[in-house]
């Protein structure tokens, strides 16, 4: 493309001008290779050097081949290719771009409009685990078959066993649940008193922590520090704590003792709600630890037998208590209790005496849980009432969860075999899909 | 699922119990099980021998390792161990006690690793069910335990000492003195181990294995002119034991229990005819610390009271008939329940003749009564017939049940108070072979089993016990056995094999911790003093939850030193050692068991 000018003098002259482009703006990193194009409509008699900066997102020699800053369009030339050499790693990165600005030449020429190209190379890798659930797959006692499984959010593909299978070791007796923090997941695994953390896509571990926790339940994340309800020994009701893991050394740093069986623990506004379920017997109390000072600041009464806790949008705090159930002959209803941002505590809604409630969930003002008869059901925060007309019914499950739109539960079946992650749209409950799962599958966590 | 998973754990782990249901009979210088060579023909049975008893390692695990086909499910040596024929669980293998049943009324079955063989002067295994005869649990197959009395001036001391790899000590002592009239026998062992094995191919050991046992026994008779007898057997043994862990998972908790059984009866014969009356009492308990170091730990206890009497006659030289009468009364409390208590009453008949020349059979019919549930009438017929003069074939058809467990029954929560005895019904034939030294047998069975227990949650998410499992059994069991003597050597050849399938009834798929297959070879050879033993065994692969067992082969080694010159005062020195191969196996999942390790005993016969 030639262009006409004036100079000073009024005389019009013609130069040649050099332009920089390219095929395609986006590239895929397999791509290979792809061709800067440094072109001129009318070609020089004399080679032409071209001077070049490469800049943008794209890290020289880690994402492609360095470039050597400088051209030559031989003379009679009017284009001259530079290749560029994409490196294709397996890094799960953001799409980054390369862009390479034409600075000068050494002879007088016009660096033409298109003086600078940017080119995006789209990464082609992608997390193995992430948009999908993770099934917490608790496994026999004593038996160590314990594992995690990778669901799709479609439901329509499995993949069992992914930290064994990712890092070729066993993940122990019990795993119990997991805690996410920054891209790390937590795996709290109950009998073989440890925590193993791992990438949360990819499950390449990171570290164990395997001192200091003794019957670890649940963990929970505040002020850089995470939270894990102990039980102890379970038959000793005064040795149960909270640990404290610090989370740059993946240490224990410390441990708060707390009333007896530590279940269900939930950080709000730097406090974390513990819920005591028993442990092995019955409790009904929830602590308050302020993690500014890492004490206990509150020791709330609640109903018996309190299992989940969730918040709402007012940080109100939602206690779902079950009840002593009737084995311990002291059978007792169970009871939705609300805790305010100022510890005051309230009784919202008690449950017929055997319905035994577990597994709040909440979704926006939806407050959801599971009745041992098989159902789920739905109430809100704003006007808490009995429900009377299930959500879902006639299912067994071992634990339920409101994720990615949907109300999971997981089925153990016989439990020593395979079990089942079934999933319902919350929006008309109807039936999204069913996947086949590790052994006793309990709590599910969608990894977005 | 932790809490009642670790209940469910904690019920493998009981012991000893039951009712007595058999007869003694009087012999001329021993008295012994003889209901399990009188009633047995049709039977596979095969008998450990006191000679073999006296260099076994006391725990009745080690010794019954000699047997063929036998699987012991083992939680890491020295841990909980139960024994399992043909497919079936650890409930179903009855433990008789000089004729008693012992399992434990609290789990229904025995750990074999809390029974010495201190005492003991012979054992019996019993391939296949017995119910008829030794009632409840007497379902898969059974391991008679029998201390002879001797009659007959004598005065006999035996000791051993034993140092074992891993630091395990033992001490044994027992004597035995008597006349024609009365004799008295009396027994103490000990054994101690800290089991802190490496666990082969990792950088662990058996941390939490350690345990300490100790047994006593006194037995004592008279005998009169007229043939009547009168008897006493005691044994008292107790245990502290800390548990294993798994590769996964490391032990922290112990356990220590305690078990004592009496036994006094009085026989008495009349020209054809005998009448046995007998009185034992079974008392077990225990503790299980979930932490060795507190002295926190839950418990429980179990007695029974048993009183049998057996009429038996001989209508004529090849007719017997036995009847007998029994009633039990157990009582049980712990942690997990209250006092409860169950009676139960028994009645059987047995009757065995012969047909045309060469062929017996008998005909045995029982029926219990139980005040807990509703118990069940079982039979059994078999037959044998002697083909050739070497040659017997024989044939089985059988009912056999096992009874409900106080766990099952009362266990808070979770106990299911309407449970129904599991029963079973088995075919088996047979064939054997027997000429001077050597001798074949082949016996084949099928066997279903129904209303088998199984815990598992219900839909409140209690762990409860229920009726609901049906299982189908059937196999195959072959042994060889030979001796040949060249001028001073001697040589003894054993082999076995066995082939055995075990499935839901309902997906047909197999059972957990089956293998179905078990190889046995033995060679024994004997020179003047000298005594070299090397024995190997191949157990198939199995499965387990959610992973499948590799198989594995092992081998032992025994060499034994019994001086001439010491003949008289009966010195003698054995080394033997276990897995001298040196493989990594695990019997159950994650709970690897020992390298190669050795022993060495001495032994002072008196």
């Amino acid at each position: 493309m030639a262009c006409e000018d004036s100079d000073d003098n009024g005389n019009v002259i013609t130069q040649s001008e050099i332009g920089i482009f390219v095929l395609q703006e986006v590239v895929s990193e397999d791509v290979g290779t792809f061709q800067l194009r440094f072109a001129t409509p009318i070609a020089f008699e004399m080679p032409v050097t071209i001077t070049y900066e490469v800049s943008g997102e794209a890290t020289s020699d880690t994402d492609f081949i360095a470039l050597p800053g400088t051209i030559t369009l031989p003379a009679g030339s009017l284009e001259v290719l530079q290749e560029v050499t994409i490196i294709d790693d397996t890094e799960v990165e953001a799409s980054e771009t390369i862009t390479v600005q034409v600075l000068e030449t050494d002879v007088d020429a016009f660096i033409s409009g298109s003086d600078s190209v940017s080119v995006t190379i789209s990464d082609n890798d992608s997390f193995p685990f992430a948009e999908g659930f993770l099934v917490v797959n608790e496994g026999n006692f004593g038996q160590g078959n314990t594992s995690i499984s990778f669901v799709s959010a479609d439901l329509q593909t499995a993949t069992n066993t992914i930290f064994q299978d990712t890092n070729s070791e066993l993940l122990g007796d019990v795993a119990q649940s997991i805690g996410f923090y920054n891209n790390w997941a937590f795996i709290v695994v109950n009998n073989s008193n440890k925590i193993e953390i791992v990438h949360r896509y990819t499950f390449e571990s990171v570290a164990t922590v395997s001192t200091g926790l003794l019957n670890p339940r649940y963990i929970a994340f505040a002020n850089n520090t995470a939270y894990i309800t102990n039980w102890g020994d379970g038959f000793d009701p005064n040795d149960d704590y909270v640990a404290m893991l610090d989370l740059d050394s993946f240490t224990i740093t410390g441990t708060i003792s707390v009333a007896e069986g530590p279940e269900a623990i939930l950080a709000v506004n730097n406090q974390l709600f513990v819920a005591h379920q028993g442990g092995f017997s019955q409790n009904n109390k929830v602590s308050v630890i302020d993690a500014s000072n890492q004490t206990v600041n509150q020791v709330l009464t609640v109903g018996d037998v309190p299992n989940s806790l969730v918040v709402d949008p007012q940080d109100n705090v939602w206690v779902l208590c079950g009840g002593n159930p009737a084995f311990t002959g002291a059978e007792t209803a169970g009871a939705l209790y609300k805790i305010t941002p100022s510890f005051t505590v309230s009784q919202e809604v008690v449950f017929p005496l055997t319905d035994h409630p577990s597994y709040l969930n909440i979704n926006e003002n939806d407050l959801y849980f599971y009745t041992q008869n098989g159902a789920v059901f739905k109430t809100n925060t704003t006007s808490p009432i009995l429900p009377t007309n299930s959500e879902i019914s006639d299912v067994n499950w071992y634990r339920m969860r409101l994720a990615n739109g949907y109300i999971l539960g997981s089925d153990a079946g016989n439990f020593t075999s395979a079990g089942t992650l079934i999933a319902y749209n919350l929006l008309d409950n109807s039936l999204v899909g069913t996947a086949t799962v590790g052994i006793i599958p309990g709590e599910i966590y969608f990894n977005d | 699922m932790r809490l009642y998973s670790f209940l469910i754990l904690l019920c493998l782990n009981w012991h000893c119990y039951a009712q007595l249901d058999s007869i003694q009979q009087l012999d001329a210088v021993y008295l012994t099980d003889e209901l399990l060579l009188e009633f047995s023909e049709a039977t596979k049975t095969t008998v450990l021998p006191d000679s073999l008893l006296k260099t076994s390692p006391s725990s009745l695990t080690h010794s019954l390792r000699q047997f063929k086909g036998l699987y012991f499910r083992e939680y890491g040596n020295g841990m909980v161990a139960s024994l399992a024929f043909r497919g079936t669980n650890a409930a179903h293998t009855q433990v008789v006690w000089n004729g008693i049943p012992i399992n434990s009324p609290l789990t229904g079955q025995t750990d074999f690793n809390t029974l010495h063989t201190n005492g003991i002067n012979q054992i019996q295994v019993r391939y296949g069910g017995g119910s008829v005869q030794y009632g409840s649990g007497a379902l898969g197959g059974s391991i008679h335990l029998q201390q002879k009395l001797r009659f007959k001036t004598h005065n006999t001391h035996f000791a051993q000492l034993g140092i074992a790899s891993f630091s395990q000590q033992r001490i044994q002592y027992q004597g035995s003195i008597g006349t024609a009239s009365s004799t008295l026998q009396f027994g103490v062992s000990g054994l101690q181990s800290k089991n802190n094995y490496p666990y082969l191919g990792t950088a662990l050991r058996n941390e939490n294995g350690q345990f300490t046992q100790a047994q006593l026994n006194v037995a004592g008779g008279f005998l009169n002119t007229k043939g009547q007898i009168f008897r006493v057997y005691h044994q008292s043994f107790m245990s502290s034991r800390n548990l294993s862990g798994t590769l996964v998972s490391l032990g922290r908790d112990k356990y220590e229990d305690i078990t004592s059984r009496t036994l006094a009866s009085f026989s008495t014969r009349h020209k054809r005819a005998s009448i046995d009356v007998s009185a034992a009492h079974l008392f077990e308990t225990f503790k299980y610390f979930e932490n060795h170091e507190k002295d926190i730990f839950t418990s429980a206890q179990a007695h029974t009271m048993l009183l049998q009497g057996v009429y038996k006659v001989a209508l004529n030289t090849h007719t017997l008939w036995r009847t007998q009468l029994l009633g039990q009364y157990i009582i049980g409390q712990g942690d997990a329940f209250t006092a409860q208590d169950q009676g139960q009453m028994a009645i059987s008949s047995l009757f065995k003749s012969r047909f045309l020349k060469s062929g017996k059979y008998t005909v045995q019919i029982r029926k219990d009564f139980n005040t807990a549930f509703k118990a069940p009438f079982v039979y059994a017929l078999a037959t044998t017939y002697k083909i050739t003069k070497n040659t017997v074939v024989n044939a089985q058809h059988a009912t056999h049940f096992r009874s409900p467990t106080f766990n099952d029954l009362y266990w808070q929560p979770g106990g299911n108070p309407t449970l129904l005895p599991e029963k079973a019904t088995q075919f088996e034939v047979g064939v054997s072979y027997q000429k001077s030294l050597t001798s074949i047998s082949l016996q084949a069975f099928t066997m279903q089993v129904s209303n088998l227990i199984r815990w598992l949650p219900n839909t409140q998410g209690l762990w409860t016990p229920e009726n609901i499992d049906h299982t189908l059994h059937k196999g195959l069991e072959f042994e060889a056995h030979t001796a040949l003597k060249l001028k001073r050597l001697q040589l003894n050849l054993n082999t076995g094999f066995t082939y055995t399938s075990a499935k839901h009834a309902i997906d047909n798929t197999p059972l957990f911790y089956v293998p179905n297959y078990q190889a046995l070879a033995s060679l024994q050879v004997r020179r003047d003093s000298w005594q070299f033993i090397y024995r190997h065994t191949y157990t198939s692969q199995v499965e387990a939850i959610g992973r499948q067992l590799d198989d594995y082969h092992l081998g032992m080694v025994e060499a034994g030193f019994h001086p001439k010159f010491l003949k008289q005062h009966g010195l003698s020195l054995t080394l033997r050692v276990q897995n001298i191969w040196n493989n990594a196996y695990e019997i159950i999942a994650l709970r690897p068991m020992p390298p190669r390790n050795y022993e060495l005993l001495l032994t002072f016969n008196i």
